[in-house]
């Protein structure tokens, strides 16, 4: 049975607790300012990019003049994203094709780590909306280019 | 209902009702993802729960016997998307336990910042997730808020705010960055005495909150042991238990932290209110571990081993367990010697905890089931991985 | 005394425009009443426009965040491109409805919302219908909704409505019980059910209104205004549409106008009862002078003033609604009949004993006569 104290016990409480609760949701409601951002059109003429940490993974960029086309990134990329052909042509080694599918990749940065000659990075781009999926696998290489030679290997230790 | 006509009605002098069958979910507010429980209701109160699984099934066991031990990292980051730097660092254990890789001091002390903030923010929107479903919008969004600070701590620390595959395979994938250990003590103070403080006065104190999760879903000390819970869940039964100190790893064990457990703060021990009682009390022990590892941590040094591009593990097989979020999250690893997985098994709190919501759901009221999914702290993509 | 009424007014004017030209008299009687009725109708729907903007805004603001700020200055726009969002909408009506009730239902909320508005006092003559029993009348047609509730819920054919809709019969059938009895209160030491005259036996100063009249009339307050927000199912008590628990509840299956009907009646209860409370128990628009003879200056100062004590009430009712978690139902329905139907019949017992002690007077003031 609920005594006498209890009963009016439940209404103070009740009342108490309620009066704490809104004290609070009032002092956010007149005194605390909002953290939204407004993105995309009113971020204080900032860029999309700048947004976003230094090490924030967004869209992958290849500097084919360094790649050497060595396919580790290629080889180390769990969803198969990036095709690579290189093709042996005159003694040279040739970057034929260097596709990057954005639409299947998910931001992980195996590649960027295995990468011997840093040609293939992150860059801060995210904004990737677009009428076409197939405009979302970019291709990074439009004529053949020559495949950088390889780095000296570092002498062992 | 047509079927059902006036003669019926008038033969049947007495007032009988028939059971019905609810179709709770895939897509219902409170199931947290893409779960589906079949209720028996009795009118608001509930006869029978079955819940139906495998919605969200990506197969990433199988997943895992297909790309190289690395590479699947950035797949463990999918078992639980609010928590998945503790998914990274329990598989990156794993091989490295199997394979015998040393991991430097410091990527350890990254390991343990990272993964006990972000078990700090997985039980912001666990907490915040369950009021959500009692109706109270406002904690939600203030626990969200500060979750959104810990994303922007951890994008400076690996360059993703959701799936941060920041954990790899013998180390971590970069060190702290400069002004990170300002930001996160900032953080770690603002929450332990400010935030913690302002969310009790706001919500957990509030009579009607405690009121809708005392006495609700009561999980008994043996039941939970029973049904295999870990994790909050268990700890809300009164169980002291905790991979993190009973069976650690990592460098769990230089660290001072309470393990708090259910003790019937407002009715009895194991209902809901406890367990939402438990995960408040994880957030400020971790962050007194947070507090200690950036004070401990050493300032240079390597963050990463070198291993060879394509790893290699001998052959054997191992299980570790190590402290999610949501409970116990295992990982069963068998090698054959080549360079993939012969077989992952992933195990993680939720799948048991969903398995007892049978159990306690039992004459209880639609409402009362929310709370009680909301306190088991549910998310559908560990159930079914 | 004369008995004045709006309609009365307009008809008067109405014929001193048309003087004696060939305008039919029951054209005239018709207009007067007409205008009163459009003009109010499409106030409140601007008002309960301005409530849902009120509700984002101040929830925004609870929030951290910004809330509605593109549509017009300040968001204040965006309830027309709400509107003409829900409008433009296509109107679904599932196969297995049953579509008489279906269509019907929302008509009914809406229309057992807008009757209670034609008893509200908004201060000065600006009162559709002073009716005798108007007190009576608004509880009377507020309960008329539930009707609509349990309707949608019904015809709807799924078992979310249902359970929305049995669950607003079961709530707003209890909560009818102390809000009717704290009202009594008032009725008690105004001695009449009239919106107008309960106003009227009220003063201009705090001490002069009914909420402090005495203890108990102050105590009855706070019951009526907790349990009107059971009876329009705001926050605490939102059972029929607790979107985590019954998905949306008795409006599950509607889209487009019908769903925004019953939209506009919500907001449009959160404005009722407030004006309710502001009228019965802190004196409406009353600036102490008589609201028919004076001047239209000062019966345009008596709107603003009544509108200074309900929009602060709708804020309440908002704040309250971004602050608690929601009860469960047999929790509400024994906090109705253990706690609120005991203390308002208290309430009601005691105003009673009072004005038998002391005569009529309250603790600041006399009746006068």
């Amino acid at each position: 049975m609920v005594t006498v104290r209890e009963y009016f016990g439940n209404i103070t409480n009740a009342v108490r607790t309620t009066y704490k609760g809104m004290k609070i949701t009032l002092k956010y409601w007149v005194k605390e300012p909002s953290i939204t951002v407004e993105y995309p059109d009113r971020i204080g003429g900032l860029r999309s990019e700048d947004l976003v940490s230094e090490r924030f993974r967004g869209y992958l960029k290849v500097e084919t003049s360094k790649c050497t086309g060595c396919l580790l990134c290629m080889r180390v990329c769990p969803i198969d994203c990036i095709l690579i052909e290189v093709n042996r042509r005159d003694d040279r080694r040739y970057l034929d094709r260097f596709d990057i599918d954005q639409a299947k990749c998910m931001y992980c940065g195996l590649c960027v780590e295995e990468c011997p000659s840093a040609a293939i990075l992150f860059s801060k781009k995210y904004e990737g909306a677009c009428y076409d999926m197939k405009e979302l696998c970019v291709s990074h290489v439009s004529s053949p280019v020559p495949a950088a030679r390889p780095a000296k290997k570092e002498a062992p230790e | 209902m047509k079927a059902y006509g006036k003669r019926e009605a008038a033969i049947t002098d007495k007032f009988s009702t028939q059971e019905m069958v609810l179709s709770m979910g895939p897509h219902h507010p409170s199931t947290h993802g893409v779960l589906r429980l079949i209720l028996q209701t009795d009118g608001e109160m509930i006869v029978n729960v079955t819940p139906d699984v495998g919605f969200l099934h990506r197969g990433l066991e199988k997943i895992a016997e297909m790309v190289p031990y690395q590479s699947f990292m950035p797949f463990t980051d999918r078992i639980d998307y609010l928590s998945s730097l503790n998914c990274n660092l329990g598989y990156a254990i794993t091989v490295e336990r199997l394979a015998g890789i040393e991991v430097p001091e410091k990527a350890e002390y990254l390991r343990v910042i990272g993964a006990e903030l972000t078990r700090m923010a997985s039980h912001f929107v666990g907490a915040g997730a369950l009021l959500l479903d009692l109706g109270a919008v406002t904690p939600f969004v203030h626990a969200l808020r500060e979750r959104e600070t810990y994303n922007t701590l951890i994008e400076m620390l690996c360059g993703a705010r959701l799936t941060h595959n920041y954990v790899r395979v013998g180390g971590v994938s970069h060190d702290l960055p400069s002004g990170f250990r300002e930001e996160a003590l900032k953080f770690v103070d603002h929450i332990e005495h400010e935030f913690i403080k302002e969310f009790n006065d706001l919500i957990s104190f509030n009579s009607i909150l405690i009121n809708r999760l005392k006495d609700v879903g009561v999980i008994s000390r043996e039941q939970a042991i029973e049904y295999t819970l870990t994790g909050p869940n268990l700890r809300g039964s009164g169980v002291k238990y905790d991979t993190r100190r009973d069976d650690t790893y990592s460098i769990y064990d230089r660290f001072d932290f309470d393990i708090p457990a259910g003790r019937g703060k407002f009715g009895t021990v194991g209902d809901c209110y406890d367990r939402y009682w438990v995960r408040i009390e994880e957030i400020t022990q971790s962050c007194r571990i947070i507090r200690q590892a950036l004070n401990q941590m050493p300032e240079n040094g390597e963050v990463r081993t070198k291993l060879p591009k394509v790893l290699k593990v001998q052959e054997g097989e191992i299980y570790v367990r190590t402290e999610s979020p949501r409970g116990q999250l295992g990982f069963y690893l068998m090698s054959n010697g080549g360079t993939r997985p012969d077989r992952l098994k992933i195990k993680t709190g939720s799948f048991s905890a969903m398995t007892i919501i049978e159990l306690i759901s039992q004459g209880v009221m639609v409402a009362d089931l929310v709370a009680i999914i909301g306190s088991l702290d549910i998310v559908a993509p560990e159930i079914d991985r | 005394m004369i008995q004045h009424n709006l309609p009365d007014m307009i008809y008067k004017f109405l014929l001193g425009i048309s003087g004696l030209s060939a305008i039919p008299d029951f054209l005239l009687v018709t207009a007067s009443y007409l205008i009163p009725s459009a003009a109010v109708l499409g106030f409140v729907m601007f008002v309960s426009g301005m409530l849902t903007y009120a509700e984002r805004k101040v929830s925004a603001d609870i929030q951290n965040r910004i809330g509605p700020n593109r549509v017009g200055p300040f968001g204040l726009l965006q309830m027309l491109a709400d509107g003409v969002k829900l409008i433009l909408k296509e109107d679904i009506i599932p196969d297995a409805v049953d579509r008489k009730l279906f269509k019907l239902a929302p008509y009914i909320v809406f229309s057992g919302t807008m009757l209670a508005v034609t008893v509200v006092p908004f201060g000065g003559p600006f009162i559709v219908a002073d009716l005798n029993i108007g007190l009576v009348f608004i509880i009377v047609v507020s309960s008329l909704i539930v009707v609509g509730f349990l309707m949608s819920g019904w015809a709807s054919n799924n078992k979310w409505a249902l359970l929305g809709g049995i669950r607003s019969a079961a709530q707003i059938i209890s909560y009818e019980i102390p809000a009717a009895l704290s009202l009594f209160t008032v009725v008690l030491i105004a001695g009449t059910f009239s919106m107008q005259k309960i106003v009227m036996s009220q003063g201009p100063y705090p001490w002069d209104w009914f909420i402090f009249h005495n203890p108990f009339t102050f105590v009855a307050f706070f019951i009526f205004f907790i349990s009107s927000l059971a009876e329009i199912n705001r926050l605490p008590f939102d059972f029929p549409e607790a979107e985590s628990e019954l998905v949306s509840g008795y409006n599950v299956e509607y889209s487009g106008m019908r769903f925004a009907l019953f939209f506009l009646a919500e907001f449009a209860n959160i404005f009722i009862s407030a004006s309710i409370a502001a009228a019965v128990f802190l004196g409406g628009g009353n600036i102490g002078l008589d609201p028919y003879e004076s001047g239209i200056g000062f019966q345009l100062v008596m709107v603003l003033i009544f509108f200074a004590k309900v929009v602060p009430l709708c804020l309440v009712t908002i704040w309250i609604r971004w602050t608690l978690p929601r009860l469960r139902i047999d929790q509400m329905l024994s906090m109705c009949w253990k706690y609120f139907i005991p203390m308002s019949f208290a309430c009601l017992a005691m105003t009673a004993i009072w004005m038998l002690v002391f005569n009529g007077n309250g603790i600041f003031w006399r009746m006068n006569g």
